[in-house]
């Protein structure tokens, strides 16, 4: 029996659901209200590979902003990877999302993510075009649709994740 | 911060402050605590002896060799701390101290701060979108107007014919049964001419095309043109039908077309609406107001109904189907009579009858010449016109009909035959030796012709076309002109 | 409803008006041959064949000439779009003018 601690960080704009997508995965529980979060919310939850390994998974949900200062990057210190978190309903809110992924990857030397586009569930008011999937490709950025609400996507992200730590162990 | 300290004051402040420091040596092994453990949920024994990392997860990743201080974690349910973590020789010491009241306040001005973010990025989107479909109303607005002008024009030309022809039988009228035939083809044929009016004047109207033109108009030949189109219509009913007026020779400054038009759909809509009885057209003139009343002894209209019935596409109540026409007619004349500062009032008892009431400010005219005599086969036509070939086409078979045509390319040859000849109608064209003829229509109405301008115009100008009726021209004759279309159209303003 | 002696007129003006196409016919052939020599880059020539064919596009219809009038109005609105500097179907006006003077040359 072999496990890992890990480090990741959700990142997006504020808004955009990442508390709610913790929420889902730690406790399988959301609610509709929009409480801000300042400052970090730490969960832990371990995720099994399979019978015998299994991977601790430390997830640090940090208040959403469309940059990062100097108090985020200190948040940030140490992650092993990171969830980025866009909302479908607001088209910049995937531009933020670009620009916060082009600053960790360049301090933390590019380290494994996901780029999750939440609010599947809302898809008819989403405002992202073919143009936007195009540009995804064309940057070679992996994403998933998800959706707290439903479930949708979320545990398979966190689960690549740490499953992709295992693999690089 | 340190671990020594007045134990009373030590006290104090852990209860208050809600402060706890762990020391913790090299290999994160917990070596000692003080302050508010059982505040943070911990019991000291049960932490004793464990690696940092399982109790305080946010250890995870984080440099221990460094000073650190985290501010505002929630790692603990509810509880919000400040971190700090302080390297020494042993090893390092982890502060927590409690920060939930200035989080919380943060926290309300973040929330109301991202909410209005939110709340004006929405806003935003929404605003362009409605910008967008405006654009698109705009186009399909202008489609319609330019598609309802176009089908107008195509739905006259051939009615013009049709009319024109009938004219022509005029010369049979003393056998009663084509004289009956005659006033039918007639009185039917400027019906629909009205009614495709009617259409074209909705669009217009609506996009604010409409101007008002007064010339000098009869009364009494204005008033006969409409019993002539409402006569058919009455007698196929079995109505009695009466026109009452001593103005008949009277010359007033009137925008005659619009006037008809009013009048046209205030006396059909009187028909329409009368099973039995009668309808009688009223005329009078005084103190500078002609005055129409339109009297019939019809189902009436009820009061909650008289308003909405201005509306365009409304019509008296549950009787869509059994009542022909489109029901623009009265929305249209409402709309006519406002531009002309006329009032048209409309009084109602259902069961009773209607009368409909149009008063115009109106000038009496002090030329007593119109271009509207009965059926004036003497008429004089000027043709403007640089293209020879067509000039002494046009002026070979407007000769037929009795008419005397003149044909001028320039502006002093018009203005001459203008005085000498005085043309009940004037052919204009497009373009005449270089000259803008849209130029010469507004040099002509500027001297106040009395008279009416048909403009020639190339294959599907349609700019071309709206401004030569905004500058006041009657009709349009699209090149290359049939010659039974310019009959038919010369004939409608004669 | 044209009397006989109104008849007899417009007939003989037909006539006349025909005799004038077999000039036109002529000016149009010269022309259509410069243009396509100088690539339909002359504008003069250009503006020449227009005035030419905007005229019988304006009176052939009248004189019951259908078919002439129809090729006339196409070359017509062609001519004019490439006169307020859109580009020209060089092809397709060779082709359309080559298709009129073969409708008048089949008038007998």
């Amino acid at each position: 029996m072999s496990s890992l601690a890990k480090k990741i960080c959700l990142i997006g704009d504020f808004g955009v659901g990442k508390t709610s997508l913790v929420r889902r995965f730690v406790s399988n529980i959301f609610t509709d209200d929009y409480i801000t979060t300042v400052g970090v919310k730490i969960e832990t939850k371990v995720v099994n590979l399979d019978h015998e390994n299994s991977v601790k998974l430390v997830i640090w949900d940090i208040a959403g902003a469309d940059n990062l200062d100097s108090l985020k990057m200190s948040y940030l210190q140490g992650a092993n990877g990171y969830l980025l978190v866009a909302d479908g309903t607001r088209r910049n809110t995937l531009d933020s999302a670009l620009v916060l992924k082009q600053k960790i990857d360049s301090v933390l030397d590019a380290p494994p993510y996901q780029l999750l586009l939440n609010k599947v569930d809302l898809k008819s008011d989403w405002e992202l075009g073919d143009d936007d999937y195009l540009m995804l490709k064309q940057k070679n950025i992996l994403y998933s649709e998800s959706s707290a609400l439903t479930g949708s996507a979320v545990e398979q992200a966190f689960e690549k994740l740490a499953r992709g730590f295992w693999q690089s162990k | 911060m340190t671990r020594a300290g007045n134990p009373r004051l030590s006290q104090f402040l852990s209860e208050e402050l809600r402060y706890l420091v762990l020391a913790f040596d090299e290999h994160n092994q917990l070596i000692s605590s003080e302050g508010n453990a059982a505040f943070y949920g911990f019991d000291t024994n049960s932490i004793s002896g464990k690696s940092a990392d399982e109790f305080l997860p946010f250890l995870t990743g984080i440099d221990k060799k460094v000073t650190q201080h985290l501010p505002y974690i929630e790692f603990i349910d509810n509880i919000i701390t400040d971190i700090y973590l302080y390297p020494d020789a042993s090893g390092y010491e982890v502060v927590l101290l409690e920060t939930s009241a200035q989080h919380d306040a943060q926290r309300s001005v973040q929330q109301q701060s991202n909410e209005n973010a939110i709340l004006h990025y929405r806003l935003q989107q929404l605003s362009e979108r409605l910008k967008q479909n405006n654009i698109l109303l705009e186009k399909a607005n202008q489609a319609k107007s330019e598609f309802i002008a176009t089908a107008s024009h195509e739905l006259k030309t051939p009615l013009a014919s049709i009319l024109g022809y009938a004219e022509s039988l005029d010369k049979y009228r003393d056998n009663p049964e084509l004289e009956q035939a005659f006033t039918a083809i007639s009185g039917n044929g400027n019906y629909l001419l009205s009614l495709i009016d009617n259409l074209l004047e909705q669009g217009r109207v609506e996009s604010d095309q409409v101007s008002i033109q007064r010339r000098p108009s009869k009364l009494g030949v204005l008033l006969d043109d409409i019993e002539n189109i409402i006569r058919p219509l009455a007698n196929k009913k079995k109505l009695s039908f009466k026109v009452e007026s001593s103005h008949n020779e009277l010359f007033l400054l009137l925008d005659e077309q619009h006037v008809r038009q009013i009048l046209i759909n205030l006396m059909t809509n009187a028909v329409k609406y009368t099973e039995e009885g009668q309808v009688i057209l009223k005329a009078d003139y005084s103190d500078g107001l002609l005055q129409f009343r339109i009297v019939d002894t019809g189902i009436g209209i009820p009061e909650s109904e008289l308003e909405e019935i201005m509306l365009p596409f409304r019509r008296v109540g549950g009787h869509r189907n059994s009542i022909e026409g489109i029901g623009l007619g009265l929305s249209v004349s409402h709309k006519l009579a406002t531009l002309m500062d006329a009032e048209l009032l409309i009084e109602s008892k259902p069961g009773q009858g209607t009368t409909a009431q149009l008063t115009i400010p109106a000038e009496k005219s002090t030329i007593n010449k119109t271009g509207l005599s009965d059926y004036n086969r003497n008429a004089h036509i000027l043709l403007v016109e640089d293209d020879s070939d067509l000039s002494s086409l046009f002026e070979k078979v407007l000769s037929e009909y009795g008419y005397k045509a003149i044909t001028v390319s320039d502006q002093e040859s018009l203005d001459q035959a203008l005085n000498t000849h005085q043309p009940e109608i004037i052919l204009m064209d497009h373009n005449v030796n270089g000259h803008n003829g849209l130029d010469l229509v507004q040099h002509i109405y500027k001297d106040d012709y009395p008279g009416k301008v048909i403009m020639m115009t190339a294959s599907s100008d349609q700019s071309l076309v709206d401004m030569a009726l905004q500058a006041g021209c009657s009709d349009f004759l699209q090149k290359p002109i049939n010659l039974n279309t310019l009959i038919g159209t010369i004939q409608q303003y004669l | 409803m044209i009397t006989r002696d109104v008849d007899k007129q417009i007939a003989e003006l037909t006539r006349q008006y025909k005799k004038t196409l077999t000039d036109r016919h002529r000016e149009i052939t010269a022309l259509k041959q410069q243009l396509e020599e100088s690539d339909w880059k002359d504008s003069a020539l250009v503006h020449q064949l227009y005035q030419l064919i905007h005229k019988l596009a304006g009176s052939a219809g009248s004189y019951g000439f259908d078919k002439i009038s129809e090729v006339a109005i196409d070359i017509d609105s062609q001519i004019k779009t490439y006169k307020v500097g859109n580009g020209l179907d060089k092809e397709k006006m060779s082709t359309d003018l080559h298709r009129l003077l073969e409708q008048i040359n089949s008038l007998d």
